[in-house]
């Protein structure tokens, strides 16, 4: 007996479908920006003022406004062209996973800074790289993995070209992430505008 | 071989069920897009699935225009779930050991 359709493809195509119209990766993109400029406004301020706290919760709040502003943008722009679609919650053991995955490449990053300031540029690449291309090879994205070998190109670029390393390394890292991600995306959601004109009759 | 739930087996409300597997809910628009059914395809299969109590229907409106949600409903989720197990169940072939008897044979030297 044959399987009617394949339900994986299905599933993972609604994953992918989701990051379609290029807003993820602008946000991504843009959060990666901010977390450099974040970094380079702390290495900018002079010593005395002693903002850091300051900075960071910019850098917090500026985060929260990116997701804020990403769900206003799916509503205006993806929803009233390809329907609305509500992914679930994820669970309090994903969230859990999460919040110890952060947890973790804050230290990681914190060691490399502090200790081996020359690895933090290529570590910090593929760490970025893993973040992208684990869930591209989860809904066979090959958008999201090739945005993962970017990164590890810009990674190698800083690393064997430039003398940028620890904090100025790692700024400069997300920083060109950042800006490849909100170019990638604008191009993507330009397409996705051109390809997904407003539906006329939006119910049945 | 276990029975297979022939609501669910259709190849339309298959992609229907699949489709609001992976997500908490979504409209009517949305799934038209996905499963490229018509309206009238979509409505008749939808309603199919709502009197098996597979799927949950809200029918709202946002400002003016009419909102259709749909999710699956818990029973709905139970029986994807053993349908997707028993569709393995029939497509892995068994590992269970042969029967085959061996039977040394001795080659003349």
């Amino acid at each position: 007996m044959e399987p009617p359709l394949d339900v994986d493809d299905v599933v993972s195509r609604v994953r992918r479908n989701w990051m379609k119209d290029g807003l993820a990766e602008i946000m991504l993109g843009l959060l990666f920006v901010l977390m450099g400029g974040g970094s380079l406004a702390k290495l900018a301020l002079p010593r005395w003022l002693s903002l850091d706290l300051l900075t960071s919760a910019l850098t917090v709040a500026g985060a929260l406004g990116l997701v804020w502003g990403f769900k206003k943008a799916k509503e205006r722009i993806t929803f009233p062209r390809c329907g609305y679609v509500a992914l679930p919650q994820p669970t309090r053991m994903s969230r859990a996973a999460m919040f110890a995955m952060f947890a973790a490449f804050g230290v990681i990053f914190t060691l490399l800074m502090t200790q081996f300031n020359r690895m933090t540029v290529p570590v910090s690449a593929l760490v970025f790289a893993l973040i992208l291309t684990a869930p591209g090879l989860r809904v066979k994205g090959l958008r999201m993995i090739w945005e993962g070998v970017l990164t590890l190109l810009f990674g190698a670029f800083l690393f064997w070209f430039t003398d940028l390393d620890g904090s100025r390394g790692l700024m400069a890292l997300t920083g060109m992430i950042g800006a490849a991600m909100v170019i990638i995306g604008a191009v993507r959601l330009r397409n996705f505008l051109k390809s997904n004109p407003l539906a006329q009759e939006p119910e049945a | 071989m276990s029975e297979l739930d022939r609501i669910i087996h259709e190849p339309a409300r298959l992609t229907i069920i699949a489709l609001l597997s992976s997500v908490k809910e979504a409209d009517f628009l949305y799934l038209l897009r996905e499963t490229k059914l018509t309206k009238g395809n979509l409505s008749t299969h939808l309603m199919r699935l709502e009197e098996a109590g597979y799927v949950e229907i809200e029918k709202s409106f946002r400002g003016k225009i009419p909102l259709t949600l749909v999710r699956l409903s818990s029973e709905g989720r139970a029986a994807f779930l053993s349908y997707r197990k028993s569709m393995k169940d029939i497509l892995t072939p068994s590992k269970a050991p042969s029967k085959v008897r061996r039977i040394p044979i001795q080659l003349p030297t």
